[in-house]
């Protein structure tokens, strides 16, 4: 059978009779299935499932999670307020309000330091581009949970302390 | 309990006939005409005919009803602008109204006409799939055997009539 | 009248808790088994004070889910069949059992009770008759909602069904040619006869072809992959049941349920010999019932208790895994079976081997009931083995399939039946 004298493309394989017969292979599929539910009826500890809230995955080091702000010996934060985050930012999450800083040696100090964690697309360009590590995202944590919408706008005091479990 | 199923369903049945010329769209006059198939499947079945109640619900509720409903619904597509309200209090008024007075008439005429199935019992096994067939089988096998060529002789016309002389493109 | 209405009533509140349990058990047997088959290890987390059952609990939630969930309805359906549907699919499903026997009879003191609410002569007919109604729930709920995808869904399973009911009205045929009945309690009572004297004559062994057509015909039927046109999520969102939400949904879910429930019922009545066990009939249970129930006694009590220790010891190795009200589970399931198991070998006290000819008889239909509730579990858990194997059919190969196929193998099926048995009485 051929569309227009076009050559067939596609070849199907001529069935047997007890292929197309189908009872016969509906049997064998039956005994694969079969033999999976009797496996994981006996061994029902070493499915591969992991029972998430009790057991979690272990990701690894490079994991982007929530973000960090990271800090000096002082406590105050190691951003210099340079903009170079949000501007890199694809999602345009972050918000930085500079101010002169104290210490002459230091130009600037964020005044404000707000991400809105639900426009954030965790892409990980805000690390990249930080010229002084002061913006990490290897908290680890992925469980991100609010009531509000206003509870995912986190400033800075929350991303200076930011490494304790996952709701907001 | 006879007498009520049977006088019972005879409303159900005159109520689902009047619903059937009633009703504005086809899909809601298919549904009452279905209701008065089955309440004419429970007066078979109150006069001591299982067999033809059961046929009745199986053949004509059940599969020529389906047909005319899939049909229906086929050309007539979506539920009617006016079917989506609901219907204001009259119009099952002007419903029961008129299936009330014949279902009074019906009454007062079957009470004077006596009909044989309430004057005496129905003889052993009647209505009843064996004696259905020793009829059907035995005494009135020609006719049987008639009726069931006739039916062929329709489906063949039917398909006559029906198959399509145009030459399509896949054959 | 009273006690005969009394009777009946009984005997529908047992059909009806046995079809609703199977329900619940069934939505939860779906999705564990559904699970299992893929090595997943599905429904585990709600509990009633940590006690989870596998998942049991789950079905019971998902009761009030839908009880309390908001009922959103399309504004341009039409209102009464909307509404009407799910409750005549619903109906339809509860009405078929009516004529299925769950037992022969039971005989207490000098009354004898058939296991079965209605026995109709008609019997068969009516099961045809009921379900063939069960389309309209399906093709007027889809119509109703207005919707293009509910329409789609329930043209294709009006024409599927209206296709399928043929076939298995044919394959049906060739059942009532042998047993020369329509009556359920009559097919029954034939499959209790032996061919040869050792093969059970069972509607499988008399009707093999008419099994595989009728087992197809059920599964088209009940909307079950491989023939779930219907409700195909691929393609048309969720067919039919589309736009119903809340407890209309469930009531269509429950329905399809309830469908698998009697059919599973009906394919072990009519093709595996309903409540008969084989080369075990009445009479030879009968005089063997006190040595049967004191062995069924202590093989219960031992395996209850044996069930009991393993509890015990997972209880032990899951010793600080959850550390919540689930670390409670395996103790009080332990304790349960082994309070169960001790509770039957106690029963030993009584002398069960002196249960004498009444509490024999009562024994063996309870006996014969377990029978027919076990096969109803193996072919109810085969539908939904079947659905989680097979990849359903394209439309047009369920319509090839249904008349091209499977109607002409019923006729062939009849025919030959029908020579059979006239070349054999002649």
């Amino acid at each position: 059978m051929s569309y227009k004298g076009l050559p067939e493309v596609v070849t199907t394989r001529k069935r047997s009779f007890w292929e197309s017969a189908y009872f016969v292979e509906i049997f064998k599929g039956l005994v694969v299935t079969g033999r999976h539910v009797l496996k994981n009826l006996r061994h029902t500890d070493e499915m591969p499932t992991i029972q998430y809230p009790d057991q979690k995955r272990d990701y690894g080091p490079r994991f982007r999670g929530r973000h960090r702000l990271t800090q000096r010996d002082d406590g105050s934060p190691k951003c210099v307020a340079c903009q170079m985050c949000s501007t890199v930012c694809p999602a345009d999450c972050i918000e930085i309000e500079a101010a002169e800083h104290p210490n002459p040696a230091i130009e600037k100090f964020p005044e404000t330091f707000t991400i809105d964690l639900l426009r954030c697309v965790y892409c990980g360009l805000c690390e990249e581009a930080c010229p002084c590590d002061a913006i990490r995202m290897d908290t680890g944590i992925y469980e991100i949970a609010a009531d509000t919408r206003e509870a995912f706008i986190v400033d800075k005091e929350f991303l200076l302390n930011n490494d304790k479990d996952g709701t907001l | 309990m006879e007498t009520f199923l049977f006088y019972f369903c005879g409303a159900v049945m005159l109520l689902g006939a009047v619903g059937t010329v009633a009703s504005r769209s086809a899909v809601s006059a298919a549904c009452w005409l279905i209701l008065s198939l089955l309440g004419l499947a429970g007066v078979f079945a109150a006069v001591a005919a299982p067999f033809l109640a059961v046929m009745q619900v199986l053949v004509y509720a059940g599969a020529v009803m389906v047909l005319f409903l899939f049909v229906i619904m086929m050309l007539e597509g979506p539920v009617l602008e006016g079917e989506t309200r609901r219907p204001r209090f009259w119009v099952p008024v002007a419903a029961v109204v008129p299936a009330a007075v014949i279902l009074i008439a019906a009454v007062v005429w079957v009470r004077r006409a006596a009909l044989p199935g309430f004057s005496s019992a129905a003889p052993e096994g009647f209505g009843q799939p064996m004696r259905m067939a020793e009829l059907l089988m035995g005494k009135y096998l020609f006719a049987f055997e008639l009726i069931s060529i006739v039916l062929l002789v329709a489906l063949i016309g039917a398909l006559a009539l029906g198959r399509n002389e145009r030459k399509l493109p896949w054959k | 009248m009273l006690p005969v209405i009394l009777e009946a009533l009984l005997k529908i509140i047992f059909f009806f808790i046995l079809i609703m349990g199977f329900v619940v058990v069934l939505i939860w047997g779906e999705r564990k088994g559904s699970a299992f088959i893929q090595d997943r290890t599905g429904p585990n987390r709600a509990s009633i004070g940590g006690i989870r059952l596998a998942g049991l609990v789950h079905p019971v939630a998902d009761v009030f889910k839908l009880l309390f969930k908001e009922d959103v309805a399309p504004s341009q359906r039409h209102p009464f069949l909307y509404a009407f549907a799910p409750w005549l699919g619903m109906v339809v499903a509860m009405t078929t059992y009516t004529v299925i026997p769950f037992g022969d009879f039971l005989q207490i003191g000098d009354k004898v009770y058939p296991m079965v609410v209605a026995d109709l002569e008609i019997g068969m007919l009516f099961v045809l008759a009921i379900s063939s109604l069960a389309t309209y729930g399906i093709a007027l709920g889809g119509w109703a909602s207005n919707s293009k995808y509910t329409f789609l869904g329930s043209m294709r399973a009006t024409a599927q069904m209206v296709s399928y009911e043929i076939t298995m009205g044919l394959a049906l045929m060739g059942l009532f040619l042998v047993f020369g009945s329509l009556r359920l309690t009559d097919i029954v009572g034939g499959q209790g006869e032996l061919i040869w004297g050792w093969l059970p004559k069972w509607g499988v062994v008399v009707q093999p072809l008419g099994f595989l057509l009728f087992m197809g015909a059920i599964y088209a039927e009940t909307n079950r992959t491989p023939f779930d046109m219907s409700e195909r999520d691929s393609e048309i969102v969720a067919g039919y049941h589309t736009e119903y939400s809340s407890m209309k949904f469930a009531l269509f879910f429950m329905a399809e349920y309830a469908h698998m429930v009697v059919a599973a019922a009906l394919i072990a009545t009519l093709y595996f010999g309903g409540y008969q066990i084989p080369w075990l009939p009445r009479p030879v249970l009968e005089g063997h019932a006190g040595p049967i129930l004191t062995g069924l006694l202590v093989a219960g009590g031992l395996c209850s208790i044996w069930i009991g220790t393993l509890y015990f010891r997972r209880a032990r190795r899951e010793k600080g895994w959850y550390n919540d009200a689930r670390e409670r589970e395996p103790g009080v399931l332990g304790t349960a079976a082994v309070v169960g198991g001790l509770v039957m070998l106690g029963s030993l006290l009584l002398q069960p081997w002196n249960i004498g000819a009444g509490g024999g008889s009562i024994f063996v239909s309870l006996i014969q009931t377990g029978a027919f509730i076990g096969k109803l579990v193996f072919f109810a858990w085969l539908f939904i083995w079947v659905r989680w194997t097979v990849p359903s059919f394209r439309y047009d190969q369920v319509m090839h399939l249904g008349w091209k196929i499977m109607l002409p193998a019923g006729l062939v099926n009849l025919v030959v039946t029908a020579l059979w048995l006239a070349a054999v009485h002649r």
